[in-house]
């Protein structure tokens, strides 16, 4: 169905927007993902003083494990065999269910939290089969019982009341349990030793597999591995084959590394170590070691190969800590409802390749920000956002949303979307409405898959390139080019004039070269390879010929884009190297002035108390958290108060924004609400789409705070209005 | 002995929630583990530093029951997966057993077994304690894993006994609203013996 409301109407859209609903709806659930981020955030970084080498080691294990993942396997299964494992390469998910089914007819099966088993979707099958299948993680046993939707990987049930636990428990085992947790372990653990001993089948993953000794480790807090492992007939290990690393030393390393980033624990209580099953019976006499008497290893390989070929290899890196989801910050909003099978935007990724791309669209390709979150905070360094991006490139550009169509049609014909100016102004007068006092417009009813709760800065009426054309300064020493980017092209003009006079003023020669494209994140956001080369290619060719000793921008976005151009290029043998040289030129405004004497020559006391937002594609994209807050803190007069999660996305992403508005909108409300918390009068940042974003909300939030760039508050003070 | 090591160990093992005692000696040792536990009934790893310490002598003589966890005691229940062992550990109020090492960094307690039950006599009762020599101590927990490959070495000729246990803690669980509690499914307690050896 084609319609203006939404462009072409995905049928996964309804099913992405019925998730995003629901996990909008579970506010408590919400509320606690919240409280943990902040938990784990200290905790894991008190482990980290300890252990501060201990990621990057697992990072190379690893990737070596990766670079040989064929004969690595064919190593471990040799070794594990020899072991008495019986081990089974499942090719497909299809064949592990198959080959499962076949070991257990039925009965008794407890199972410890597994990604492997879930991916599977082992429970349902087992279930089908007609067996009794009980989840033995605590918080799993009461999400299960209780028919609740996880919240958190780690502490699925953390949001479920006491008392509410308690009634589950109490109707479950049919005897009044009391509202108290360490009362309701009690009985519980009780309960359980009952089933333990009953126990048909045991079922585990494995968080990772040592090829040399051909052992399976293990690790926890509970104690119900332990329990599975110890008493179990049969027990059932399922894993990726993502999970085998070269040695016991580094598989120990790995599980470590698990408990630091998933828990914010040094290390879990338990780590077991299975190299074989247990001895067998003497013969007539007593077994001499409790356990199974099989244990077989079930080695999952769907998607993983494709992963590998298509250059996806970090994907297989991942050690499921959910390290990346804690502080995402659209996993933070609608928890599990991000992602498939496994959970956020690696999951995503995992179900492209595990499940199919529909399920892909359905678990939130298009929802990723791209805010960097989860790369910074992976042990492993994975780069999801990007691999997220390289997805989209499957998503035909005639799939997006109208809105979407037009912004790239626009950002192709011009420099710096120039061709957009009329359109965006037409737009507000034929189609906007303006509230009273808002300092933009918004639609009047929801168009081309533009949301009309979004709040539109005003086009200006020339463009910045325009109004600048050719423009170059002349000055000593260093001469720079100014990147302005769309935004700043379009819409706030003013900071591009504030950059142009603050390097007038430091005495540095400029130019604006009119050639200029848009830095290409809008196309590779859309996932439209052929607009990205196309951008990138011309910003090279122009900035070469315009030969400036650094190229400068005063947009986060954008910098953090064309500082990507070397690695978004790698696989061009004939762009790669200039790529290379002009990304080394790219230097965000504050950075660039930081380095410059001249910035001290204040014009007098500036007594405001403002607040810095950390930009995504400034803090993240490109590591400057610093110079922008240097620089304030040394105007005079000037009280910068840190906000609480300063460089927390606030939401904008872009055309993200404007379908997802919902999402980008509470984000953004987060934000606003503690930059409000530091009784700040200014926001000030450094990127053209948070200021946009930022005055969107905090006008619906009611909050009166200016937000400004940084170069408007230090033109300010440097040359006076 | 080196005596920052041991300070570290004690350190560790204690910031990781394990009740840690220092004995002058094998005779000192059982004096504190009859402290320790006052009642039973006890289930006994089978390894030899325990056997060696006349630790099921004191508890009978105290009229404390003891569960021996290999031999004959186990002999006439007839063994089906858990078994009727795991059934009698079930009822254990303390289980007792060694540690092939004790690692100084991450404060864990290393039990290696190729056979024996050592790693259910650890998980089933709710308190577990642990004697070991102060000797079996090492800085890393690397370099007990690489003591764990040389001990199956020497007394298998494999490169790996089948069964660890790395235990750094008692069993825990903050499931409920993130609250703290401990012996979900394994020991509320854990409780290290260390003691002093050839000094």
């Amino acid at each position: 169905m084609v319609g203006l409301e939404g462009g072409v109407m995905q049928p996964y859209k309804n099913v992405l927007k019925r998730r995003i609903e629901s996990g909008f709806g579970d506010t408590t659930a919400g509320m606690y993902r919240s409280l943990l981020k902040a938990a784990f955030r200290i905790r894991t970084s008190g482990c980290l003083a300890r252990w501060p080498h201990l990621a990057g080691q697992v990072r190379e294990i690893k990737e070596k494990a990766a670079s040989d993942l064929e004969g690595l396997l064919g190593r471990a299964v040799a070794r594990m065999e020899e072991n008495g494992f019986k081990v089974y390469r499942a090719g497909t998910n299809r064949e592990a269910l198959d080959y499962i089914s076949g070991l257990v007819p039925g009965g008794l099966v407890i199972k410890s939290k597994s990604n492997a088993v879930k991916e599977i979707g082992l429970s349902r099958m087992l279930e089908e089969k007609g067996c009794r299948v009980i989840e033995s993680d605590l918080g799993d046993r009461i999400c299960q019982l209780g028919n609740i939707a996880p919240s958190h990987p780690v502490g699925p049930a953390i949001h479920v009341p006491v008392d509410r636990v308690a009634e589950i428990f109490s109707r479950h085992l049919d005897r009044e349990v009391p509202a108290d947790s360490a009362e309701i372990v009690k009985v519980v653990r009780k309960a359980f030793r009952r089933d333990f001993l009953n126990m048909d089948v045991g079922i585990t993953g494995a968080n990772a597999i040592a090829a040399d000794t051909g052992s399976v480790v293990l690790t926890e807090n509970e104690g119900n591995i332990r329990l599975i492992t110890g008493l179990a007939p049969v027990h059932i290990i399922v894993a990726g084959i993502e999970k085998i690393v070269p040695t016991l030393e580094e598989a120990v390393k790995v599980v470590q590394t698990a408990a630091i980033y998933g828990a914010g624990q040094e290390i879990g209580s338990y780590i077991t170590i299975l190299t074989g099953p247990p001895e067998k019976s003497r013969p007539g006499g007593a077994p001499a070691s409790l356990g199974p008497a099989e244990v077989h290893v079930v080695l999952l390989e769907q998607g993983r190969w494709e992963a590998l070929r298509e250059n996806f290899r970090e994907t297989l890196y991942c050690i499921n800590c959910g390290s990346c989801l804690f502080e995402c910050p659209v996993y933070l909003q609608i928890g599990e409802n991000y992602g498939g099978r496994y959970v956020g935007g690696i999951g995503v990724v995992h179900t492209h390749f595990r499940e199919s791309h529909e399920k892909a669209l359905e678990s939130g390709l298009d929802l990723c920000i791209n805010c960097l979150t989860c790369l910074d905070n992976c042990p492993l360094k994975i780069n999801t956002p990007r691999y997220i991006l390289k997805l989209r490139r499957k998503v035909g550009p005639g799939d997006r949303p109208l809105a979407g169509r037009l912004i790239l049609n626009c950002l192709k014909a011009g420099p710096q979307g120039e061709g957009a100016a009329p359109l965006v102004r037409a737009a507000e007068r034929f189609l906007g409405r303006k509230d009273g006092g808002s300092p933009g417009w918004r639609l009047r009813r929801p168009l081309a898959g533009v949301d009309c709760r979004r709040l539109f800065p005003s086009a200006m009426k020339r463009p910045f390139l325009a109004e600048n054309p050719g423009y170059t300064l002349p000055g000593a020493g260093i001469r720079v080019a100014f990147f302005t980017g769309c935004l700043i092209n379009l819409f706030c003009g003013e900071i591009g004039k504030s950059v142009l006079n603050l390097l007038r003023r430091l005495g540095v020669e400029a130019a604006v070269p009119r050639g200029q494209r848009c830095c290409a994140m809008p196309f590779l956001s859309a996932g439209d390879w052929d607009g990205t080369r196309a951008m990138i290619t011309a910003n090279i060719e122009t900035f070469e010929r315009d030969g400036a000793d650094a190229v400068v921008t005063a947009c986060a976005t954008c910098g953090s884009t064309l500082r990507e151009y070397s690695a978004l290029l790698e696989d061009d043998p004939r762009w790669h190297g200039r790529a290379a040289a002009f990304s080394e030129k790219v230097a965000d405004i504050a950075v660039f002035l930081s380095g410059l004497a001249g910035i001290k020559d204040y014009r007098g006391e500036f007594p405001l108390r403002v607040t810095y937002h950390d930009p995504c594609h400034l803090a993240r994209g490109q590591g400057v958290r610093e110079e922008p807050r240097q620089l304030l803190a040394g105007v005079p007069g000037l009280e910068l108060a840190e906000m609480n999660d300063a460089d927390a996305c606030c939401g904008f992403g872009g055309a993200f924004s404007l379908e997802y508005y919902n999402l980008a909108g509470s984000i953004g409300a987060k934000k606003a609400a503690a930059a409000a918390g530091t009784g700040a009068g200014a926001v000030v940042t450094g990127c053209p789409g948070c200021i946009i974003h930022f005055r969107d909300v905090l006008q619906r939030e009611g909050k009166e705070l200016k937000v400004v760039h940084t170069v408007q508050i230090l033109e300010k003070a440097l040359i006076g209005s | 002995m080196d005596s920052r090591l041991l300070d570290r160990a004690l350190k560790m093992l204690k910031e990781r929630e394990m009740e840690v005692y220092l004995a002058a000696g094998r005779e000192e040792a059982v004096k504190k583990i009859s402290e320790i536990i006052r009642s039973g009934p006890v289930a006994l790893s089978s390894g030899e530093y325990i056997a060696g310490m006349g630790l099921e002598e004191m508890l009978r003589s105290r009229n404390i029951e003891v569960i021996a966890t290999a031999g004959d005691s186990t002999a006439s229940c007839s063994a089906g997966g858990g078994g009727c062992l795991a059934r009698v550990l079930e009822g254990a109020a303390w289980g007792v057993t060694g540690a092939a090492a004790v690692a100084a960094d991450t404060g864990s307690i290393v039990i290696l077994e190729d056979g024996g039950n050592g790693h259910m006599v650890s998980a089933l009762p709710p308190a577990h304690l642990v004697v070991a020599g102060t000797g079996s101590i090492v800085p890393t927990l690397e370099d007990a894993l690489s003591l764990c490959r040389e001990l199956s070495l020497k007394s298998l000729g494999r490169p790996l006994a089948r069964h660890i246990s790395i235990i750094s803690g008692p069993s825990m669980t903050a499931d409920i609203q993130g609250i703290l509690v401990k012996g979900m499914h394994g020991p509320l307690e854990v409780h290290v013996v260390l003691v002093r050896e050839g000094e």
